[in-house]
């Protein structure tokens, strides 16, 4: 079973998913977007007049821009005068179409939507704030309407906040996925050392508990700066953050733990019992207090990640050979130290008997 | 030695994994310079080339010592 370990052909296959990752990760273009509106408050029944910012859109003249501005399910209006003025920017023209204030709103947030052939839709939530004018809402367009969606291509989603650091995906979640499996294998040799004590089962233990800390490690580093660029801070009170910190504690204290015992078989029955501990408190602490909390985090307090729109087919194509990647890797490195491990006790054992 | 030639392996794919698409990205301009974000993509990066890096002249140190030790024992065959 341990001849896996000494194996060639996954280490390969985990440095070709890697590569893979990290090419595919840097070289795959963000979806065409909407950058910024340049001006967002506006008055309904005003005449319009607002420049338009794109990202990553390759626009020539004669191409044909369509602009929406969606008030709300049904009032779609499709705004007349649209001017390239260069590859990623667009004037927008026209009397904006009016809108009825009653007594509760005073003004509506309205969505932004433009359409390229080639590129298909770019839609901006909230890019306008339009505040009752003299305008009545005239006839609305109905959503079929609406152009045809364009066809999949091997593209990231385009969103605001996040921009380009959407690749963090393969380099920040898919590292706290990747430690989630290493600390499995860790719980499992644990729970076969108190059952069966060899110290081979032992040195499996630490050798994936002390690859998972590096890699929870990262994963702290990583997140703190994509923190820093979309939310602004590199730390904030957040029960996501602070319960992954509480248990990265948890594991630094059974590497010291292991440390400050000096006798192999004592160290390694405490260890593996603290081992399991660390594993049951983890899961709640990372896992489920922040879900049933609110949490800037994505993937907790009805905030979800994974799922639905977040993680879409490209993205996907990526992610999931990032997490195996990492998995291997750091199997391969608990697998250099596991036979580190083995020949410093074999050392020992033969020094011993001298 | 064979490990060590292994890991070696590792760091020199990572590291050209790391410098041609970050070059081919950088060559395409002003997209980045709009949001300037890509920078903390690269950052990410870079943090996990670097503790890669450190867990690799950890192992070095710990395999360092057992050689020292397996030389001192067969010190006649050096």
């Amino acid at each position: 079973m341990y001849g896996f370990i000494y194996q060639k052909w996954w280490k390969i296959l985990t440095l070709l998913m890697l590569l893979y990752v990290f090419i595919a990760g840097f070289l795959v273009p963000l979806r065409p977007g909407i950058l910024e509106v340049s001006e967002s408050r506006v008055v309904g029944g005003d005449s319009l007049q607002v420049f338009v910012t794109t990202y990553n859109t390759q626009w020539q003249e004669g191409d044909l821009i369509q602009a929406f501005i969606k008030y709300d399910s049904v009032h779609i209006w499709s705004v007349p005068g649209v001017t390239l003025q260069r590859r990623n920017k667009l004037l927008l023209q026209g009397r904006l179409l009016g809108w009825r204030s009653n007594s509760r709103d005073q003004y509506v947030d309205a969505t932004l939507i433009l359409h390229h052939p080639r590129d298909g839709f770019m839609v901006m939530p909230s890019a306008f704030t339009i505040t009752a004018g003299s305008g009545e809402l005239e006839a609305p367009i109905w959503v079929e309407q609406l152009p045809q969606r364009a066809a999949w291509s091997w593209k990231f989603p385009f969103r605001s906040i996040l921009y380009e650091t959407i690749r963090n995906t393969f380099f920040h979640v898919a590292i706290w996925m990747a430690m989630f499996v290493l600390l499995v294998v860790s719980l499992v040799y644990s729970i076969k050392y108190l059952l069966n004590p060899r110290l081979e089962y032992d040195a499996i233990t630490s050798s994936f508990a002390h690859v998972a800390i590096v890699w929870g490690t990262m994963g702290m580093i990583t997140g703190s700066l994509w923190a820093r660029a979309t939310w602004g801070t590199f730390w904030t009170n957040d029960p996501k953050l602070n319960m992954s910190a509480v248990a990265m504690m948890i594991y630094v204290a059974y590497a010291i733990l292991r440390a400050s015992i000096n006798d192999d078989d004592r160290r390694a029955q405490l260890s593996s019992a603290y081992n399991i501990f660390a594993f049951m408190a983890m899961i709640p602490l990372v896992i489920i207090i922040p879900r049933l909390t609110s949490s800037l985090h994505p993937g907790n307090g009805g905030n979800p990640a994974l799922g639905g729109e977040d993680l879409d087919h490209t993205l996907r194509l990526i992610f999931y050979p990032a997490v195996i990647g990492y998995t291997l890797l750091g199997v391969w490195m608990a697998s250099l130290l596991y036979r580190l491990r083995r020949i410093e006790i074999r050392n020992l054992i033969a020094s011993l008997q001298d | 030695m064979r490990p060590i030639n292994q890991l070696n392996q590792i760091l020199f794919l990572t590291i050209m994994s790391l410098i041609v698409p970050t070059a081919g990205v950088l060559a395409q301009g002003d997209h980045y310079a709009n949001t300037g974000k890509i920078y903390t993509v690269i950052a990410c990066v870079s943090v996990i080339l670097i503790v890669i890096a450190i867990f690799l002249f950890y192992l070095e140190r710990r395999i360092k010592k057992l050689e020292l030790s397996a030389s001192l024992d067969e010190i006649g065959n050096y």
